[in-house]
């Protein structure tokens, strides 16, 4: 059976907090959330998680600069960017600092779902592809160890 | 001779004229003794200039008096010299005093003259505007930038109160002014609005100074004044354009701070439609219909309070556009198929083909046409026909959005494109403002033509090529 997902939100807009988490967990998400840029840090010290969904403005730092810390610590936890600043400057800054997606507040839940949904597979394809890999790896040289034990 | 004269002139005394006077120079140019026995007068008096014994000029005064016989004729005549050098003297040198004087009245008259004349010059040639009036406002002197100002000459203005040229509304103001002038503060400056003969009503600022009498009475007033009209319509502008800065600014802080709300709002709205979808499905069909109708409105009120907090903030950020080439006919077909558009709305095209591509930013150009289709839609509620047509004009494309609406009248025409104009009762003014915001970040230019209940035409000029 596959495994629940966790997904850390980080705005420091309660009310965001609460509803985009419900709408998460009526998903079936596992969901987190974090005010303030430090408090996500902590976090994600103690926990893994799938994804983030990061504001771009944060009281204690900027979102952009949480972005980096989250990719140095976790490369392959999603990161989703979802900021009432639009601006190219900021998508373009987000997307080269290692951001996946990159979404202006309002947006429409289903929209924000289908993202989630769709960020997550591809992680979990990469992560069987790696799996795979592992596997066939492990199946190789056993086999070569078989022969040579064999032989 | 006697001797006085040998002390003045030397010679010898007791000789009679005529031997004392031969050779002598400057001597006998007259005859008293002959003009006497000549002419038979009683009297000759002349002023007769000699070399005295030291060779100095002697001037003496030449009386010649005849001595009669009993019958009344002259027998001998005395000739008494007089001397008068010291007055001759004094007199000569009253005679240059005289003359200088003159010389120097006349210099002075002279310089006065010129001083005048440049005075006048100086107050004739102004372009600022000089007059004297006396408290109750009657004019006693105007120059001619003054009558040039009000278009009547000067005769016609003096001896006349200038109160009818003045703002009813700025009267009260100047007259308190005025009043306040004294000896110790002869001066004020102030500023007023002037009707002119067209009906125009044009600034001015006006220094003001008093001139008092021995009592302190104002005797007269003496007033500088130019117009500041382009000063003030600059100010204005100025104000005007802080006052949208600011409000910009304001819009873009607001925008800003109502996207978290709105977040959440589509967040719970979103739940709740959720929520609500499972409790419905044993609710009756009728009541399930309703209750989503109102998620639905809900929604439908959130995105459009979105699309305002979008327009106010792209409203206030500077415009760049990002140029491509783009077909601008395929952009009109498309832009319209996108509007919603009521059945009794005809969409005419008259595109001219192989216009060629324009160089601009496709998503702005479609906002820009996009408002103006709409605005088009919007001004017919009884239907009509939208016509858009492109064509090529020398320099650049030209898109023409037409409609048959109710048309916009004359006042409004000239505050269309200012932001935050609106005539609509759900619009924020920013849909034309932000069009030519558009148009002009591509170089291009936006303008309107109009008649009440006869329709409107908006054309958009693109600059080709070029740059």
């Amino acid at each position: 059976m596959e495994e629940t997902k966790r997904i850390l939100i980080v705005d420091d807009d309660k009310g965001i907090l609460k509803s985009l988490g419900a709408i998460l967990r009526m998903r079936g998400y596992k969901v987190d959330t974090a005010e303030t840029g430090k408090e996500a840090v902590e976090k994600s010290k103690s926990a893994v998680y799938n994804l983030a969904i990061l504001d771009i403005k944060l009281p204690d730092m900027e979102g952009t600069d949480l972005l980096v810390k989250m990719h140095e610590t976790m490369p392959r936890m999603m990161k989703i960017m979802l900021t009432g600043y639009p601006s190219l400057e900021n998508a373009v800054k987000s997307l080269n600092l290692g951001a996946d997606a990159f979404l202006m507040k309002p947006v429409n839940p289903k929209e924000l779902l289908k993202v989630v949904e769709e960020k997550l597979r591809e992680q979990s394809e990469v992560e069987m592809l790696s799996e795979d890999k592992v596997k066939r790896w492990i199946q190789t040289r056993m086999e070569k160890l078989k022969q040579a034990s064999d032989g | 001779a006697n001797s006085i004269w040998k002390g003045i002139l030397g010679g010898v005394e007791g000789r009679v004229c005529g031997e004392e006077l031969t050779g002598r120079s400057g001597a006998c140019s007259r005859c008293g003794v002959r003009e006497i026995f000549d002419k038979g007068l009683d009297n000759v008096r002349y002023e007769q200039a000699m070399k005295d014994a030291d060779g100095n000029e002697a001037w003496f005064e030449v009386i010649t008096t005849p001595i009669k016989d009993k019958r009344g004729a002259a027998v001998e005549a005395i000739e008494l010299f007089v001397p008068i050098t010291d007055r001759k003297r004094l007199e000569e040198e009253l005679k240059l005093k005289t003359e200088h004087l003159e010389e120097l009245v006349e210099e002075r008259t002279k310089e006065l003259r010129q001083s005048e004349a440049r005075y006048r010059a100086v107050v004739e040639d102004q372009t600022e505007m000089i007059c004297r009036f006396r408290p109750d406002w009657t004019l006693t002197f105007v120059n001619e930038a003054y009558s040039r100002f009000v278009g009547l000459k000067a005769e016609e203005l003096i001896g006349k109160s200038f109160e009818p040229f003045i703002l009813k509304e700025d009267l009260e103001k100047i007259r308190g002014l005025i009043m306040t002038l004294t000896p110790q503060n002869p001066t004020v400056t102030y500023e007023e609005r002037v009707l002119m003969p067209d009906g125009k009503v044009r600034w001015q600022e006006w220094v003001d100074r008093a001139i008092f009498n021995e009592n302190n009475e104002i005797v007269e007033i003496q007033g500088v004044g130019r117009d500041i009209t382009e000063r003030k319509e600059l100010e204005d502008r100025l104000r005007a354009a802080e006052r949208l800065a600011a409000i910009g600014e304001t819009a873009s802080m607001v925008g800003h701070d109502l996207r978290n709300p709105l977040q959440v709002m589509m967040n719970t709205t979103y739940l709740a439609g959720e929520y609500l979808e499972s409790i419905l499905k044993h609710a009756d069909p009728q009541v399930s219909k309703e209750v989503k109708g109102l998620c639905s409105t809900m929604q439908e009120q959130i995105d459009y309070m979105n699309k305002i907090v979008s327009d106010l903030q792209d409203f206030a950020k500077p415009l760049t556009p990002q140029l491509s080439e783009i077909d601008l006919q395929q952009l009109a077909r498309e832009t319209v198929s996108t509007v919603k558009r009521p059945e009794n709305v005809e969409v005419l095209f008259d595109i001219q083909e192989g216009l060629g591509r324009v160089r601009a930013d496709a998503a702005m150009m479609k906002r820009a046409l996009t408002n103006l289709i709409t605005n088009a839609i919007q001004s017919m509620p009884n239907g009509g026909s939208l016509t858009i047509s492109v064509r090529r004009e020398r320099d650049g494309a030209v898109i023409g959005i037409a409609d048959t609406g109710v048309g916009i009248s004359e006042e409004n025409l000239s505050r269309l494109f200012q932001p935050f104009f609106t005539t609509k009762a759900k619009g924020q003014g920013l849909g034309l403002a932000v069009t030519k915001r558009i148009v002009e970040a591509h170089g291009g230019e936006i303008k309107v033509k109009s008649r009440v209940g006869v329709g409107t035409l908006f054309t958009i000029k693109i600059p080709i090529g070029g740059a």
